[in-house]
């Protein structure tokens, strides 16, 4: 009895399938000379292999390559009218779409620029305040004779200028 | 279904219509076949057969041949299929399948022959709609396209043991039925 269940285990693939080796193809037909269920089991098998290689093979409707070629045509057409349009489509998506990384990015680009533009403003305003500082320092020690020609005391007011 | 020719497919992928339809030639009854076997109705794999030619079409470019050309048809055309099949079933269910029922039927004009094939048409649809998609796939293309166990298991991407423990279950189950009748 376990003997038959593992024949019709068998049976049911590699023995239909001709999937077996030639000892253990041997090996079942022994089998099922003397066992007459397995035989029955084999038959049945057989029968509804046969039932499904009879059922005929359907032609294929004629009309439907005639639907795929106009489906092809009607979209190599939509590609080359799309071309242009579509970049520009794919630019504007691109621009539009608020995907969080790019919020994030771009934020962080506009923190950036509108900082290093105060800190130019500011250094910018140090350094002409610096520069005034030191005019007001150089004006100190000039000498504006008659003629107004102005002769620098270059001293201790360029040294502190420049410290 | 033979293998096609690599200059077919090369000339198919740079839009030459007429390699193409020579791919649809070849291809053609098998992906049809199949289609109509796993969705059981003509109109459901007419369907199919488009959507799987313009995956071919869309996609022929990105095939890189580390597998049989006939294998990625085998497999484009099972996915279709049974995806077909599902989204139909969810749809139908509940509804009775009138387009089914008069396919079914026999023509008062066929002859004996054509009656016989119509009632073999019938019990088949009835035998495999027992079955899951998934042993179904495995049973069609064993029993009606005849591919090999490992052809099988390449196409559904599956190993050879499952191909073969579908199998099983597959005619156990039609047995069941078969006996019970």
């Amino acid at each position: 009895m376990l003997q038959c269940k593992k024949i019709q285990e068998v049976l049911k693939a590699d023995y239909l399938d001709k999937e077996l080796g030639a000892k253990e193809e041997q090996l079942v037909k022994e089998h099922l000379k003397q066992c007459s269920g397995c035989r029955v089991f084999e038959k049945e098998l057989q029968a509804q292999r046969m039932f499904f290689q009879g059922v005929k093979r359907q032609q294929v409707p004629e009309h439907i390559w005639s639907n795929i070629r106009d489906a092809i045509v009607t979209q190599r057409l939509k590609q080359e009218a799309g071309l242009i349009p579509g970049i520009l489509q794919r630019l504007r998506n691109l621009l539009s779409v608020r995907k969080p990384a790019v919020v994030l990015a771009t934020s962080l680009f506009s923190i950036i620029i509108i900082l290093a533009l105060f800190t130019n403003a500011a250094i910018q305003n140090q350094i002409f305040l610096n520069k005034k500082v030191a005019a007001e320092n150089i004006a100190g020690y000039s000498l504006a004779d008659q003629n107004g020609y102005v002769l620098y005391d270059l001293g201790t007011g360029i040294e502190e200028y420049f410290l | 279904m033979n293998d096609i020719v690599l200059d077919v497919l090369e000339r198919a992928s740079r839009g030459h219509m007429d390699a193409f339809e020579e791919i649809y030639k070849a291809s053609s009854s098998f992906v049809y076949n199949v289609a109509l076997r796993i969705t059981r109705n003509s109109a459901n794999a007419e369907d199919v057969v488009q959507d799987v030619f313009m995956k071919i079409y869309r996609n022929l470019n990105n095939f890189k041949f580390r597998s049989k050309f006939k294998t990625w048809v085998y497999r484009i055309t099972v996915n279709t299929a049974i995806n077909h099949y599902r989204k139909s079933s969810k749809e139908e269910k509940g509804r009775v399948d009138y387009d089914n029922i008069i396919e079914t039927l026999p023509d008062r004009h066929l002859a004996t022959e054509g009656i016989s094939q119509t009632d073999n048409e019938a019990r088949l649809n009835a035998l495999l709609d027992m079955l899951s998609p998934e042993h179904k796939a495995c049973l069609i293309l064993r029993e009606i396209e005849g591919l090999s166990y490992q052809e099988i298991a390449e196409a559904l991407t599956i190993p050879v043991n499952t191909v073969r423990s579908r199998l099983k279950r597959a005619r156990q189950a039609l047995v069941v039925e078969a006996e019970r009748k």
